[in-house]
């Protein structure tokens, strides 16, 4: 599917005037980084060139390095590299030079199939934004412009996407990758045939040194993260808790899905929490499942209680009934 | 050839290339080292008014 919008925030808009403000008379520019849901391509991170990028008034070219570094980073962090946003002074839409980079790009980089281009052209101190998406089909180069909405906060995407179902599958694989560049374990997928939700989850063996169970010392303590479908919406809520020895669950958050689809970043901390605080949580569901089986305990004594009172007042009828007829 | 020795040359092209990175695990239970390459994107850096 072709992009044909591209969705930007109104602060992303008013930082990229401001650095094109900063270089006056010269080109400038730099990287777009967010993700593409259908045919909307939004931009969730921008990251303007370095000071050692070289400009000129018709020319502009961003440090290798430092580029190819960033655009590491961003994907790590599951946001896609989308193409560059940069300067003209005045003369419209994407140049020659311009076309020709793009399809260079397409071509050297073979997992992609978009490249955007959002040029900010500068004339008589008034600006405009030209939003122009490239690709291939098949053989054939194309270039397109495309609408630009503009949003005024990225909170907005909820209301934008609210009833579009995304199948997830590429997002848990890179999820589950992110996970283990920042915890160093690496999860477990699981899909339930019976519920369809699906599961990543990482397992530790813990010693109970204080004997915390009196029953065993060794206990199962897993971090999940569980997705209700594979095909979810944004408002869809997903949980990541705790299960002990497999049948022990604790939610410790839910988390509307929109919240790390378009920014995982602040879902990494919480997990890597989860494993730093295990002791906490593998205290509390053993004191749960102590005040489980206290609670069958009490259940257990109360129902033979019912049944030795109904046994009791039986007897008494019938010894009555059986004296009554001796004394007839 | 092999199919799984096709992908370890294209991955071997793809880092020779700067287009992918590896990583290597080893995994404690069979004692096993999985080797995957990660592609990498090389983002456009030039921007120029005629392709001349």
């Amino acid at each position: 599917m072709i992009p044909k919008k591209l969705i930007i925030a109104e602060d992303t808009i008013n930082d990229i005037v401001e650095e094109s403000n900063r270089h006056e008379n010269v080109e400038t520019g730099g990287l777009l980084f967010g993700k593409i849901i259908g045919e909307c391509i939004i931009i969730l991170k921008i990251i303007h060139s370095s000071t050692n990028a070289k400009r000129t008034h018709v020319y502009f070219e961003m440090d290798e390095d430092f580029a190819i570094n960033i655009t590491k980073q961003m994907e790590k962090n599951n946001l896609a590299y989308l193409g560059n946003w940069h300067k003209h002074l005045g003369y419209g839409g994407p140049s020659n030079g311009d076309d020709k980079q793009a399809e260079l790009f397409l071509i050297q980089n073979s997992h992609k199939r978009n490249y955007l281009s959002l040029i900010i052209d500068f004339y008589n101190n008034d600006y405009n934004l030209i939003a122009t998406n490239y690709s291939f089909d098949e053989d054939e180069f194309i270039k397109k412009d495309i609408q630009i909405q503009q949003i005024i906060n990225i909170q907005e995407l909820n209301k934008i996407f609210k009833r579009k179902k995304l199948n997830i599958r590429n997002f848990i694989d890179n999820l589950s990758k992110n996970l283990e560049d920042h915890t160093g374990k690496t999860f477990i997928h699981s899909q339930s045939n019976k519920s369809q939700s699906y599961k990543l989850f990482y397992e530790e063996i813990y010693d109970l040194q204080n004997s915390e169970s009196k029953t065993k010392n060794k206990i199962v303590y897993s971090v999940f993260i569980k997705f209700p479908y594979l095909n979810i919406s944004m408002t869809d809520k997903i949980s990541i808790g705790v299960t002990l020895d497999h049948k022990l669950t604790r939610i410790v958050e839910e988390i509307q899905f929109s919240d790390i689809f378009f920014n995982i970043v602040e879902l990494l901390p919480k997990l890597k929490n989860i494993f730093d605080k295990s002791q906490y949580y593998i205290k509390i569901l053993l004191h749960s499942d102590n005040k489980k089986e206290n609670s069958d305990f009490k259940n257990r004594i109360k129902i033979i209680k019912v049944i030795f009172r109904t046994l009791k007042s039986i007897y008494i009828q019938y010894s009555f009934k059986a004296k009554a007829k001796n004394v007839t | 050839m092999p199919r799984d020795l096709k992908y370890v040359i294209e991955g071997l092209e793809n880092i020779k290339n700067k287009a992918a990175e590896v990583v290597i695990r080893r995994k404690e239970e069979d004692n096993m080292i999985d080797i995957e390459t990660r592609k990498v994107t090389i983002p456009n850096i030039k921007h120029f008014f005629n392709d001349s």
